[in-house]
């Protein structure tokens, strides 16, 4: 053979099997890959955002995102965090992009306050039962008889316990809550002997380009039992044109005593402006958007023990009376927070459009105010004044390795949402903040992804089995 | 032509084919060769084979 050829076959030798790497490499044949880096550092995971939370490099304000860039769909990940603290502050998160809404799922990074708890502790799996005084000897036997429900904490764990209101009686009078709500929302609602009926009066803005469909979700103990969808209202634009309003009603019969939760899914062109309901009980769970309709002398009422405040809009800026304390907003878009008194308080606002969010229920009046929620693990908690003997959790304590901390954390990538080929991640360091000045921060030190999914034997067995 | 002309040339014309593949499949899967390969390298190798070949022929 000439040499010319030989050389030539080499160099596509060469060539083919760059080619069949990199092709190896993207369909991850085994179904497993490793990535690993610091963020930014390398073409698959990428720089944390936005750059005003950052300092030098160091995580100074909560929330910061980052996103995975990956070949192809994983159904799990284990992502292994090395970080080093500067500051106190005792919850660090990590959340997995859940869906197009923002919404993530989070995992514990790190829980000082259970890590600092000297009460009995009993591990199972993954669950960890902390007791301030021994009662249960497995977590079987506290789950079989378990204690009250205000003196139970959870974390990361749902603890699914019917709730029920002793002295609760269906009153079969109607009712019409007409402060304007923005964007999506949740509120549990209490059934006895009585339907389920929600009827809500629905406006879009169009003032974004995305449709504005809305899903209509009803739970009981966790599940979904009912689900319900209005379509866009046909103007799919930024237009600002607004159509007649439209009702959508939700109504449930021969439903079993207990708390049931309504979630309506929407973006936030979606206003609804009013809610007429049969059911006595409506109690909005975290956050609640209420909506500009020029409204003053707004009553509210929560037992969050912190609470945020914002408004985008200027014409807003206003003190919030809640319990004894007030908040000021004095910015548009800044969110200011407050820490409150304990218990059921009023909140009193000089006006509307503005962003309510804290860890407990809002309602609009005492009679619908309920809270069927156990309590959670999160920064205000105190164990001592809110009277929890026990807590439930889910939790993995961070390993010291070479003077920084390491934490292993699982994700179910199955359903998350992926987009232009990239996982949503965020790391979530409640309390942290930019504008205090302070020199506190988180710093990553490396980020390890492990991805499992399909391998391709096992996706070819998955499409043979759907044609046969 | 001797030996060194011969690989020289040839490397330019494999470099050549594999470019073209490179960027296709990029383009049909965005991020399988850039994950790896940074192609502006690439093209600056080619650019100066082919101005090698060119030198060598003249």
């Amino acid at each position: 053979m000439e040499f010319a050829y030989k050389i030539r076959i080499a160099f596509w030798l060469i060539s083919g099997a760059v080619i069949a790497s990199l092709l190896f490499l993207g369909i991850v044949p085994g179904g497993k890959i490793t990535y690993s880096g610091i963020p930014g550092s390398g073409f698959f995971i990428k720089k944390l955002a936005p750059a005003e939370r950052l300092d030098k490099g160091v995580i100074a304000g909560d929330p910061v995102y980052f996103s995975v860039r990956t070949p192809r769909r994983f159904d799990r990940a284990r992502i292994v965090l090395a970080y080093e603290k500067k500051g106190d502050y005792p919850i660090i998160e990590l959340g997995s992009l859940a869906d197009n809404r923002g919404n993530y799922s989070l995992r514990p990074v790190e829980n000082k306050i259970l890590d600092d708890l000297d009460w009995n502790r009993i591990v199972e799996g993954d669950l960890t039962l902390y007791q301030r005084n021994k009662k249960f000897d497995s977590i079987g036997e506290f789950l079989a008889a378990p204690p009250p429900s205000d003196e139970i904490a959870v974390y990361n764990h749902d603890f699914n316990r019917e709730h029920v209101i002793a002295d609760y009686a269906p009153d079969k009078e109607k009712r019409v809550f007409d402060y304007q709500l923005r964007g999506p929302y949740q509120f549990f609602t209490y059934i006895k002997e009585e339907e389920l009926s929600f009827k809500f009066t629905i406006s879009d803005l169009n003032k974004n380009k995305d449709e504005d469909g809305i899903d209509i979700d009803v739970y009981y103990g966790g599940k979904l039992i009912h689900s319900q969808r209005l379509d866009d209202d046909g103007i799919v634009g930024d237009s600002g044109r607004i159509k007649e309003d439209r009702d959508v009603e939700v109504r449930l019969d021969n439903l079993p005593e207990g708390a049931y939760k309504v979630e309506l899914k929407a973006g936030d062109d979606v206003i609804t402006k009013k809610i007429e309901t049969m059911n006595s009980k409506m109690s909005f769970i975290n956050k609640i958007w209420l909506a500009d309709n020029d409204r003053n002398g707004l009553r509210m009422y929560t037992d969050s023990k912190f609470i945020a405040a914002q408004t985008i809009n200027p014409g807003r800026l206003q003190k919030i009376k809640i319990g004894n304390n007030e908040l000021e907003l004095k910015n548009t878009f800044g969110q200011e927070r407050i820490e409150t008194d304990h218990g059921l308080k009023e909140i009193n606002l000089e006006k509307d459009d503005v962003i309510l969010a804290g860890d407990g229920i809002f309602a609009f009046d005492r009679g619908s105010f309920f809270n069927p929620l156990i309590k959670k693990v999160n920064n205000s908690m105190e164990a001592d004044k809110d009277g929890v003997d026990y807590i439930l959790a889910d939790y993995r304590s961070p390993e010291a390795r070479h003077g920084a901390k390491v934490a292993i954390i699982d994700f179910d990538l199955s359903n998350a949402y992926r987009e232009n080929g990239r996982y949503g991640f965020l790391i979530s360091i409640p309390g942290l903040r930019v504008e205090d000045g302070l020199e506190d921060g988180l710093i990553i030190k490396d980020i390890e992804i492990s991805l499992e999914g399909n391998s391709i034997i096992e996706f070819l067995k998955k499409k043979l089995d759907r044609h046969e | 032509m001797n030996k060194k002309n011969i690989i020289l040339r040839e490397f330019f014309y494999v470099l050549t084919g594999s470019l073209v593949l490179l960027g296709l499949l990029e383009l049909v899967w965005p991020g399988v060769v850039l994950a790896y390969i940074n192609l502006n390298w690439v093209l600056i190798l080619w650019l100066f084979a082919g101005i090698l070949v060119l030198l060598i022929r003249e």
